[in-house]
C-alpha cells in the first residue's frame, strides 16, 4: 500500500520541478528580450539630441510668441485703463457735484427751517418764562411771608420761653435766698440761745423732756402698754 | 444665783452709760480669760493692772467668799451686761457727773434697773432732749419747736426783712 503513495509523491515532485523549469525558462526569455530592447535604445540616443534641439527651438518660439501676446494684452489693457480712468474720473466728478448740490440744498432747507423755528422759540420761551417767573415770584413771596411769620413766631416763642425760664429761675433763686435767710436766722438764734441757756436750765429742760416721755409711756415695755 | 443677782445689781448701780457698760464688759472678758492663762496666774495680774479699782474691789470681795465659781460668776456678769436695755438720750450740753446721775436715776426708775443710758451730745438741738427707747422716738428738743416756729413765722420774718430794705 505504501508504494502508490511513494509513486504519487514522486510524480508530484516531478511536476513541481517541471513547472519550475518552465518558469525559469520564461524568465530567461524575458530577460533576453529586455536586453535586446536596451541594446536598440542606445542606437536611438543619437536622435534624441536632435529632438532636444528642435524642442528647445520650438519652445523658444512659443515663449517669444507668448511674450509678444502678453505685451499686446498689457498694452491694450493700459489703454483700456487709461480710457476707463478718464471715464471714472468724469463720473466721480459728476457724482460728487450732484451730491454736493443735493447736500447744499438740504442744508439750505434745514437752515431755513431752523432759523424759522429759532425765530419763533424766543417768543414762546418768553411767554413760558414770563409765566414761570410770575409763578415763581408768587410762590417765593408766599414762602417768604410764611418764613418771616414762622421765624417771628419762633423768636417770640423762644423769647417767651426764655422769659418764663428767667421768671422761674428768679422765683427759685428768691426762694433759695429766703431759705438761706431763714437758715441763717435759725443758726444765729440757735447760737444765741445756746449761749444764753446755762447748765442748770439745760438740766431742767432735759428733766422736763424725760418727764414728758414718761407721761407718754415711752419707757414702758410694749407688752405692758 | 439670787446672791449673785444682788451682787450683779451692785455692779449695775455703778454703770450709767453704754460706754461704762462696754468698759465693764471688756474687764470681765479679760478676767475670765486670765483664769485660763498661765495656770490662772494671769487673772491676778489683770486684776491688779488692767481693771478699774472699784471693779477689782467688788470682784475680789465676791471671790473671797467660799463656794464662788469665778468663771461662772464672770460669765453671769457678762450675760447680765448683755441683757441691759439702753435708752438713747440726745442732749444739747455736756452734763456733769451729778447731772448725769440724776438723769440715769430717773430713767432707771421709769424703765427699770436693767437700763443704761446711751448719751449723745448734740448742740444743734439747742435744749431739751430726744429720747429713743425700744423703737419709740420722742423729740422734746428746742430744735423741733424752734424750726416749727420759724416755719410758722417765715413770711413775717421775710416781710420784716423787706421792710428793713
Amino acid at each position: 500500500m505504501q508504494e502508490p503513495t511513494f509513486i504519487y509523491l514522486g510524480l508530484l515532485i516531478i511536476a513541481s520541478l517541471t513547472l519550475l523549469l518552465i518558469g525559469v525558462l520564461v524568465l530567461y526569455l524575458r530577460l533576453i528580450r529586455r536586453y535586446l530592447n536596451l541594446r536598440e535604445g542606445g542606437r536611438a540616443e543619437l536622435d534624441s539630441q536632435t529632438l532636444l534641439a528642435n524642442a528647445q527651438k520650438k519652445s523658444q518660439e512659443i515663449l517669444e510668441e507668448a511674450h509678444k501676446k502678453a505685451s499686446e494684452i498689457v498694452e491694450r489693457s493700459e489703454k483700456f485703463l487709461q480710457a476707463q480712468e478718464g471715464k471714472v474720473a468724469k463720473e466721480l466728478e459728476k457724482a460728487s457735484k450732484t451730491y454736493a448740490n443735493y447736500f447744499q440744498d438740504a442744508l439750505r432747507r434745514v437752515e431755513q427751517e431752523a432759523s424759522e423755528t429759532l425765530k419763533n422759540v424766543p417768543e414762546e420761551i418768553k411767554k413760558v418764562y414770563a409765566t414761570e417767573i410770575v409763578n415763581i415770584r408768587t410762590t417765593l413771596d408766599a414762602q417768604l411771608s410764611k418764613a418771616r411769620e414762622d421765624s417771628r413766631q419762633i423768636v417770640l416763642e423762644a423769647y417767651q420761653k426764655a422769659e418764663a425760664e428767667v421768671e422761674n429761675y428768679k422765683k427759685k433763686r428768691l426762694s433759695q435766698i429766703d431759705d438761706s435767710i431763714i437758715i441763717i436766722l435759725q443758726e444765729v438764734a440757735r447760737r444765741v440761745l445756746s449761749r444764753e441757756i446755762n447748765q442748770e436750765e439745760h438740766e431742767r429742760l432735759v428733766m422736763k423732756a424725760l418727764q414728758e416721755a414718761k407721761r407718754e409711756h415711752v419707757f414702758e415695755e410694749d407688752n405692758k402698754q | 444665783m439670787n446672791n449673785n443677782q444682788h451682787i450683779y445689781n451692785r455692779f449695775l448701780e455703778n454703770i450709767k452709760t453704754r460706754r461704762e457698760a462696754d468698759e465693764l464688759k471688756e474687764e470681765a472678758v479679760l478676767l475670765k480669760k486670765g483664769l485660763y492663762e498661765d495656770e490662772g496666774r494671769a487673772y491676778e495680774s489683770y486684776l491688779k493692772t488692767r481693771v478699774r479699782a472699784w471693779v477689782a474691789g467688788e470682784i475680789s470681795e465676791v471671790f473671797s467668799q467660799e463656794g464662788v465659781n469665778k468663771a461662772e460668776f464672770l460669765q453671769g456678769l457678762l450675760d447680765k451686761l448683755a441683757g441691759l436695755k439702753a435708752v438713747r438720750l440726745v442732749i444739747a450740753f455736756e452734763p456733769s457727773q451729778e447731772q448725769l446721775s440724776r438723769f440715769v436715776s430717773f430713767i432707771k426708775g421709769a424703765a427699770g434697773q436693767d437700763t443704761i443710758v446711751d448719751l449723745t451730745y448734740e448742740p444743734h438741738i439747742i435744749g431739751g432732749a430726744i429720747i429713743v427707747y425700744q423703737g419709740k422716738y420722742k423729740d422734746v428738743s428746742f430744735k423741733k419747736i424752734f424750726e416749727y416756729q420759724f416755719e410758722k413765722e417765715r413770711e413775717k420774718l421775710l416781710s420784716l426783712l423787706d421792710k428793713e430794705k
